[in-house]
C-alpha cells in the first residue's frame, strides 16, 4: 500500500465516518442540511490542514522526535478504537443551525483527536502534500457522505464504527510498534 | 453547547497532559562541543587519579552523604578503572599511564600463576574470576596500542591463555577458575564475563596476528550472536553488552559474517532505545513515576560505550553503513547527558569531600569507582565522532 493510502486509511479510521453518521443520526431529527455540512467540511479540513502545517513545529515545540510521536499517536489511536469498540458512537447535542457544523461536527467528529494525532505523526513522517492531500479527500468525502445519508434510522452505522474501531487499532498498534522499534 | 464543547476540550486537554507526562516527555539531549566533552572525560579520569591509593588501588566507593568509603573492593571493577585510564591514553591522553601503571603493578601482585598461564584474583577471597583478567588484558592491548611498548607482552600472553582454559566447546567462557580443584567452575557462566573475554583476545590478535587469537574470538563472537540470549536465559534479548559492541567493532576488519552484522544491528538498536529513553529522563517526583529513576553513569556511560563501538563498526563495514548518522546523533546525545549530570570543579565546591566530588556522577548521594570508568570512557570514545563532524564540512 502506497504512502497516501495509508495516510488516508488512516485519516479515515480516524474519523469513522459510521461514527459521524450515527451521532448525527442520534442528534438529528432528519437529514443533516448543506450548511452545516459545509462549515463541517470547511472547518474540520482547516483545522487538519493547520496541524498538518504546524506538525514540525509543534515537535520542535515539544521537544519530541517524529519516532517518539509515533508511539504517543499510535496511543491516542488506540484508545479512541477501544472508545468504539466498547462505547459505540459517541453522542453530542446538535443544534439546528450552521453551529452544529463548528461543534460537534467539525470539532470533535471530523478534526477529532485521533485524527489530529494521524496528521500531525504522518506529516512529520512523510511530509505535507501528501497528508493535505488525504485530509482534504477524507473530509469532504464524508461531510459529503454524511449529508447524503443521514436521517435514516438504521444500527448499521453503529456496528460499521465498531468495525472501523477494530481497525483504528490494527493501525494503532503498527505506529506504535513501528515508533519503539525507530526510537 | 458552549458546555459540551468545553467539556470535550476538556477531556482531550487531560488526555494530553497524560500524554506528556508519559511517553511524549521532552526529549533532552544537552548540547556538547568538543572542549566540554574533553573537560568532562578529563575531569573523571583526574576523579580516579585523586582516588587512588598509593598501593595501586582506587576508591571503591564513596558516600557523599556520609562522607565515608564502604569497606569494600571488586577486583573486576578494578581492572575496569584501570583500563578506562589506558584506554584514555590510547585515545591521545597520555597522562594517564602512570596511575594507569599503578593500578597494573596492585595487579601484578595479585596474580595466581598455574601450568602456562596467570590469572588475576582477589587476595581477600582467593576467587579467581574471568573478568578480572579479561580487564587486566584489555587494558594492557589498549597501553600498548597508546605506547607501542612491548613490556608486557608476555604477561598479556598469559593472560590470553587463561582465558582460552575458561572457553567451552560452545564458544561460551566460565567465569570462575577453582583454585581448589584447580580446574574451571564448570557451572557459572556470566553475561559480562564472555563478551569481556571477546574484546581481550580480539585486541590479542590485532597486536599478535599469526598466534591464533582469532580462533577462539570467532568462536565467543557466534556463541554470543547466535546463542547466548537464549542459552543464558537473557530477557529482552539482545542484552545490551557495550564488551560485545567493543569487540565486533575491533573484529570490524576480520571482516564480520553476517550472523554477526544481524547482531550487531540489533545492539546498535537497542543502545539507541536506551538512550532515547533516558533523554526523556529528569528525575523528579512527577517525572520519575513515570519514565523512571536517572540511571547511574556506570549504566549510561556503558550506552555510549556501546554506541560509539558500533559507530566505528559502521564506518568500517557497509552493511551498517545506514546506522552511521544515527549512532553518532545518539552517541552524542549519550555524551551530553553524562557531561550535563557530572559534578563540575565549581559545584564541587559545597560538597563535603570536594576533591572525590569534581568530576563524579552520584546517585543518592553515593558514586562508585566504575561510575567514572564507563563515563570516562564514553566520553573519551565519543571525541572521536565530534571531531568527525567538525572535519566534515
Amino acid at each position: 500500500m502506497s504512502g497516501l493510502w495509508i495516510t488516508i486509511l488512516l485519516i479515515f479510521a480516524s474519523i469513522n465516518p459510521p461514527a459521524v453518521l450515527a451521532t448525527v443520526n442520534r442528534a438529528e431529527k432528519g437529514r443533516l442540511q448543506l450548511v452545516p455540512a459545509a462549515v463541517a467540511f470547511l472547518a474540520g479540513a482547516a483545522l487538519l490542514l493547520a496541524a498538518t502545517f504546524a506538525a514540525d513545529a509543534f515537535l520542535d515545540a515539544l521537544q519530541l522526535e517524529p519516532e517518539t510521536f509515533r508511539i504517543s499517536a499510535g496511543i491516542v489511536m488506540a484508545v479512541t478504537g477501544v472508545a468504539f469498540i466498547l462505547f459505540g458512537p459517541f453522542s453530542f447535542p446538535m443544534e439546528q443551525d450552521w453551529k452544529s457544523g463548528l461543534f460537534p461536527l467539525a470539532f470533535p467528529l471530523l478534526a477529532s483527536p485521533a485524527a489530529f494525532a494521524a496528521v500531525l505523526t504522518r506529516s512529520a513522517d512523510k511530509g505535507e502534500p501528501q497528508v493535505v492531500l488525504a485530509s482534504l479527500i477524507v473530509v469532504a468525502a464524508v461531510a459529503v457522505g454524511v449529508a447524503l445519508v443521514s436521517g435514516r434510522d438504521s444500527p448499521i452505522p453503529g456496528v460499521l464504527a465498531r468495525l472501523i474501531g477494530a481497525v483504528l487499532i490494527f493501525r494503532a498498534v503498527g505506529l506504535i510498534i513501528d515508533g519503539i522499534r525507530a526510537v | 453547547m458552549i458546555v459540551a464543547a468545553g467539556a470535550t476540550l476538556a477531556v482531550c486537554a487531560v488526555g494530553l497532559a497524560l500524554l506528556r507526562l508519559t511517553v511524549a516527555a521532552p526529549q533532552h539531549c544537552p548540547e556538547i562541543t568538543p572542549e566540554l566533552l574533553e573537560t568532562s572525560a578529563a575531569a573523571s579520569a583526574e576523579w580516579i587519579e585523586i582516588a587512588q591509593y598509593p598501593d595501586g588501588r582506587y576508591v571503591y566507593e564513596y558516600n557523599a552523604d556520609t562522607d565515608s568509603f564502604p569497606n569494600d573492593y571488586n577486583v573486576v571493577r578494578h581492572a575496569g578503572v584501570t583500563m578506562s585510564l589506558y584506554q584514555a591514553a590510547a585515545l591521545g591522553d597520555l597522562a594517564r599511564i602512570p596511575a594507569a601503571d599503578l593500578g597494573t603493578a596492585w595487579m601484578q601482585a595479585n596474580l595466581i600463576e598455574h601450568d602456562d598461564w596467570v590469572a588475576l584474583r582477589n587476595p581477600n577471597t582467593g576467587r579467581v574470576k574471568l573478568g578480572a583478567s579479561s580487564l587486566m588484558l584489555a587494558g594492557l592491548t589498549q597501553r600498548r596500542l597508546a605506547t607501542g611498548d612491548p613490556h608486557y607482552d608476555d604477561l598479556m600472553k598469559q593472560l590470553a591463555r587463561f582465558l582460552v582454559v575458561m572457553q567451552l566447546p560452545d564458544g561460551a567462557m566460565l567465569n570462575f577458575w577453582d583454585p581448589g580443584t584447580g580446574k574451571p567452575d564448570p557451572s557459572v557462566r556470566s553475561r559480562y564475563a564472555t563478551g569481556e573475554a571477546l574484546w581481550a583476545l580480539a585486541q590479542m590478535h590485532r597486536h599478535f596476528p599469526g598466534e591464533g587469537w582469532d580462533e577462539p574470538s570467532w568462536r565467543i563472537a557466534d556463541y554470543l550472536a547466535l546463542h547466548r540470549d537464549e542459552v543464558e536465559e537473557l530477557d529482552f534479548p539482545p542484552w545490551p553488552d557495550q564488551w560485545a559492541a567493543y569487540s565486533l567493532s575491533e573484529m570490524a576488519d576480520w571482516p564480520l559474517k553476517e550472523h554477526h552484522i544481524e547482531y550487531a544491528r540489533a545492539l546498535a538498536e537497542r543502545f539507541g532505545f536506551l538512550i532515547r529513553v533516558e533523554s526523556q529522563r529528569t528525575g523528579g517526583f512527577i517525572n520519575e513515576p513515570f519514565h523512571g529513576r536517572l540511571t547511574r553513569a556506570a549504566g549510561l556511560g556503558t550506552w555510549v560505550e556501546g554506541l560509539t563501538s558500533m559507530w566505528r563498526l559502521a564506518r568500517t563495514d557497509e552493511r551498517l553503513a545506514d546506522l552511521e548518522p544515527e549512532l553518532a546523533e545518539r552517541a552524542i546525545c549519550g555524551a551530553g547527558i553524562l557531561a550535563s549530570r557530572q559534578i563540575t570543579f565549581r559545584e564541587s565546591a559545597a560538597w563535603p569531600n570536594p576533591d572525590l566530588a569534581a568530576g563524579a556522577w552520584f546517585r543518592d548521594g553515593i558514586t562508585r569507582m566504575d561510575d567514572q570508568q564507563h563515563a570516562l570512557s564514553g566520553l573519551a570514545l565519543t571525541e572521536a565522532i565530534l571531531a568527525r563532524q567538525e572535519d566534515t564540512p
